[in-house]
């Protein structure tokens, strides 16, 4: 299976560093991936296209990170998609908010290829990455 | 937790370059050097337990390394038009977070502003100007590059904001 990636950054480097991660990471196949600038880029992408995961920085200009899973959960067509936070927050209240509100991963950043394969491994349910 | 702000800002910034871009950081005893002809430097702000601004200046000779190195291609020619600037802002944004955990621990929460570019002639009048308190030089490869941490309850620093 063939998963459709989001990207919600606003940085560009960044978003190209998650999409040159997610492209060599062995196990797991990667179809379309999009990218947004910011939360409510990302709302209108997620409208539009069918994507499987999002990677979502937290802060960002125009709607940060927590405003767009806010937005996802309330939202039945977007509420299952599992979130991906990718930022430098190193705050575990802030983490465990957003655990609460349905975050499914987070990475760190600065991150390695081997990190990122272990969450997705987490969600993924282990059956799609090696 | 740590007091010893120094410490943090060299061992924060090694990790980030060496694990976003590949590239070696030495300590500032080695890193004697002279910015090249200019300097690139980027502030980021942030506010929380306590606020302030971190500042990273390099020399603008490394950022088509630095570019290539995060992104995994070849060295560009042109580093601006393939996003040089934006990975110097990446990679402040990136040691300013880990900064801050270092130092205040994993309870607070800060928000941090995204970060911006200083003018060039801003940024060597500045640089001048800083104390050295909460200020390291290293060396990314073999250029200069410095971090300043101005944490705004100390007096300096509001001497600082009130000059500006």
């Amino acid at each position: 299976m063939a998963y459709n990636i989001l990207i919600v950054d606003d940085s560009t480097t960044t978003r190209a560093i998650v999409a040159r991660t997610l492209a060599i990471l062995p196990g797991v196949e990667i179809g379309q991936v999009f990218q947004a600038s910011n939360g409510l880029e990302a709302l209108d992408l997620l409208d539009k296209n069918w994507v499987d995961i999002v990677f979502a920085d937290i802060n960002m200009p125009v709607m940060d990170g927590m405003a767009m899973v806010e937005e996802m959960v309330k939202r039945q067509d977007m509420e299952k998609i599992p979130v991906i936070i990718v930022s430098t927050e190193g705050s575990q209240t802030r983490m465990e908010d957003l655990f609460r509100m349905g975050v499914r991963g987070y990475i760190r950043k600065p991150f390695t290829v081997e990190k990122v394969g272990q969450v997705l491994c987490d969600i993924l349910g282990g059956n799609d990455v090696r | 937790m740590s007091d010893d702000i120094p410490q943090v800002l060299m061992e924060v910034a090694s990790r980030v370059f060496e694990t976003s871009a590949f590239m070696a950081v030495f300590p500032p005893e080695e890193a004697d050097l002279p910015y090249d002809n200019a300097v690139k430097a980027a502030s980021i702000s942030f506010s929380g337990l306590e606020a302030g601004r971190l500042i990273l200046a390099l020399s603008p000779e490394i950022l088509p390394s630095l570019v290539a190195s995060m992104l995994g291609i070849e060295e560009a020619e042109d580093c601006e038009a393939n996003g040089g600037e934006d990975a110097l802002l990446e990679v402040l944004n990136i040691i300013c977070g880990n900064v801050l955990t270092e130092i205040f621990g994993r309870d607070p929460i800060f928000d941090l502003q995204p970060p911006t570019l200083i003018e060039p002639n801003d940024a060597q009048a500045m640089l001048s100007s800083l104390p050295n308190e909460h200020r390291v030089a290293f060396a990314v490869e073999n250029t200069r590059a410095e971090l300043i941490l101005r944490l705004a309850n100390r007096p300096w620093a509001r001497q600082l904001s009130n000059d500006e």
